[in-house]
């Protein structure tokens, strides 16, 4: 309990400086638009309480399969994810493990720097950078969708995108997350056409994780103006425009999700 | 025209006169209070013996009688700022006793106190809601240090003062104010982050470059010339860290949630002090948090929240912390905040929860229970 309430303080002052923060680039008219950071600040807490429920499902699956389980013990909350390969190597973080193949460079160095200078303990550190990777992730994701759909539109697209299979695994102390969120941010800076953000985004993507040799193929996809199609073919589509159906398709979303996460909690040894 | 100027100023000296007095006049009651409670319960007390020991006061007294030590078994006195006990020493010379120097100090400081922050409130708020903000400082549920002989109402003082000229672009006397504040309390020296906020924000406003708001750079001095101390005294600029890590604090620096879950282990152990002392630093941390959001959406000026959220921060950054109500109480903003909200249902809860445990708490202090 001790453990949730010092974890749960630290994420609570983290959102109040964010919002000072944010509210100070307000008042010195960097943020012009009051309404936008009140949208992406709505964004954010959504995805946490979203991170919050899924981990607090992943408990109760894996209390009733395997064994009691505190739910209030982050450490059990986090193991059990099978994490703690990922964290380990951010402890005792060697360059030679780059070379090994076993990780790429730029997630374990940060997790370690921070964990040093901040949490001092790396299973927080990289749940918090997850956490924190994810909320910019959907406000970066709904700059793009926006630009594309209505609003109403641009939440339902994240709410799905949030609730994807495997989509839990954003909120688990490991890379994936912190990837998603450099190759969207690389995505942005190609919609901004400013070349020299996509390139250091698209670099340090690369740099995070393999996975994030994806945004490699950004640049070709948006010459070849796949996204623009994709964003027709969806508002175009009636099937996709039925708010029955959008709800039906979340609904199975949710339920894929829910077995994912107890197939791979009974897996785990 | 100049009539009406001076008109204006009388009233303004004449306003901070009476808030002045009812400042004091609330610490007398608040002390009459406890003296009356204490006879109620037939217990027999020493003043000067109960304020001069209690909690960290024989540790000032110390410092004022015989300064701070280079060894011994004194020496770990070094861990407290020196302007209090300086003070202390200063006021000896009329008043012929420490312990009643220091009280005086309180009592006088927490007087100018509510008189800037009656001034500070009415540039943004109305009068009713700078009464509240008074009425809930006078009865802080940890309010019995406001009539210690602790550093609390020196420091309230000094931050008041340091919000208000920042608020009214003097920022050289903002700097002097937060400059003593570094020199009272650890906290004193993050009264730069205020100041340069405002500073910041009148130069974006005015769209030029206010060569005044660099005076900032005082602030920070008040740690820096504590640190000398520790070097001239022991030999090392960080001699009060060391001593703080030790007997009796353990103190060491970590992050709030390996603070706030010390507090918690420690009070699962130790129920009756984690009445007094852990749970109310825990639940205190989250209210000031909490009010940091509820300060954002009443819109409170972001320079107070600002101070607010890194004094918040910094408190618990101590790893044992036993004082962490106590230091959440001397946090200004916090009534600022709770005078800005309007729902009446809440207003009324918060004059109640406060009043009760004020005179609560109080009635335990004077009884020796360990609220420090």
């Amino acid at each position: 309990m001790g453990q949730f309430i010092g974890g749960f303080g630290a994420a609570f002052i983290l959102a109040a400086a964010a919002t000072v923060i944010m509210k100070f680039f307000l008042d010195i008219n960097i943020i012009k638009d009051r309404k936008s950071v009140i949208a992406y600040s709505k964004i954010s807490l959504s995805v946490i309480a979203i991170g919050a429920v899924y981990l607090f499902l992943a408990a109760m699956i894996f209390n009733s399969i395997k064994s009691r389980v505190n739910f209030f013990e982050f450490d059990t909350l986090f193991n059990f994810m099978g994490v703690k390969k990922t964290v380990g190597l951010c402890c005792d973080f060697d360059i030679r493990h780059a070379a090994d193949g076993l990780m790429m460079p730029l997630y374990p160095y940060i997790v370690n720097v921070i964990g040093k200078i901040v949490f001092n303990q790396y299973l927080l550190t990289a749940s918090f950078i997850s956490f924190a990777s994810a909320c910019v992730s959907a406000c970066v994701l709904y700059s793009l969708l926006s630009r594309k759909f209505t609003k109403e539109k641009s939440v339902n697209i994240l709410l799905a995108a949030a609730n994807l299979p495997y989509a839990f695994m954003l909120f688990a102390p490991t890379y994936i997350s912190f990837s998603l969120m450099l190759i969207l941010l690389s995505a942005l800076a190609l919609e901004k056409k400013n070349m020299l953000s996509f390139a250091a985004a698209t670099v340090l993507a690369c740099a995070s994780s393999k996975i994030g040799f994806i945004s490699v193929l950004i640049y070709p996809l948006y010459r070849l103006n796949v996204f623009d199609f994709m964003a027709n073919v969806i508002n175009k589509s009636k099937v996709l425009n039925n708010g029955v159906i959008n709800r039906i398709i979340l609904a199975v979303l949710v339920t894929a999700n829910g077995v994912i996460l107890s197939v791979l909690i009974r897996s785990i040894r | 025209m100049n009539k009406s100027l001076k008109k204006e100023k009388d009233n303004s000296l004449k306003i901070f006169g009476i808030v002045f007095a009812a400042g004091l006049a609330s610490r007398v009651l608040l002390f009459l209070a406890g003296i009356w409670m204490m006879k109620c319960f037939e217990i027999k007390i020493n003043l000067t013996e109960f304020f001069g020991t209690t909690g960290d006061a024989v540790h000032y007294v110390h410092i004022a009688q015989n300064g701070y030590a280079a060894a011994g078994d004194a020496a770990n006195k070094i861990v407290f700022y020196p302007l209090f006990p300086m003070l202390m020493r200063v006021l000896y010379f009329v008043i012929r006793n420490y312990v009643w120097s220091g009280l005086v100090i309180s009592y006088l400081t927490f007087g100018v106190a509510c008189a800037y922050l009656y001034k500070l409130m009415r540039i943004d708020y109305s009068e009713s809601k700078t009464i509240d903000a008074l009425m809930l400082l006078c009865i802080a549920p940890y309010g019995m240090f406001f009539i210690s002989v602790h550093t609390e109402s020196l420091f309230l003082m000094l931050s008041v003062m340091t919000l208000y000229y920042a608020r009214k672009e003097n920022y050289i006397a903002a700097s002097i104010a937060g400059f003593f504040a570094a020199l009272t309390k650890s906290q004193g020296m993050l009264l730069i982050v205020p100041v340069v906020y405002e500073w910041i924000i009148n130069c974006t406003r005015d769209k030029k470059f206010c060569k005044k708001g660099i005076s900032a750079l005082l602030i920070p001095m008040g740690f820096v010339i504590y640190l000398c101390i520790n070097k001239v005294v022991q030999g090392d600029f960080f001699a009060f860290v060391n001593h703080q890590a030790a007997e009796p604090w353990y103190n060491t620096a970590k992050w709030v949630s390996d603070s706030l879950s010390t507090s918690y282990n420690i009070g699962s152990d130790y129920y009756g002090l984690s009445m007094i002392i852990y749970w109310p630093q825990i639940i205190l941390f989250f209210v000031a948090v909490a009010f940091i959001f509820v300060g954002v959406y009443k819109k409170v000026r972001t320079s107070y929240l600002a101070f607010l959220g890194v004094y918040t921060l910094v408190t618990y950054f101590h790893g044992w912390m036993l004082s962490g109500a106590r230091y959440m109480t001397s946090c200004i903003v916090m009534y600022i905040v709770m005078a800005s909200i309007d729902n009446k249902i809440i207003k009324c809860l918060l004059y109640t929860i406060s009043g009760g445990l004020c005179l609560h708490l109080m009635l335990m202090w004077f009884q020796g229970y360990a609220i420090m």
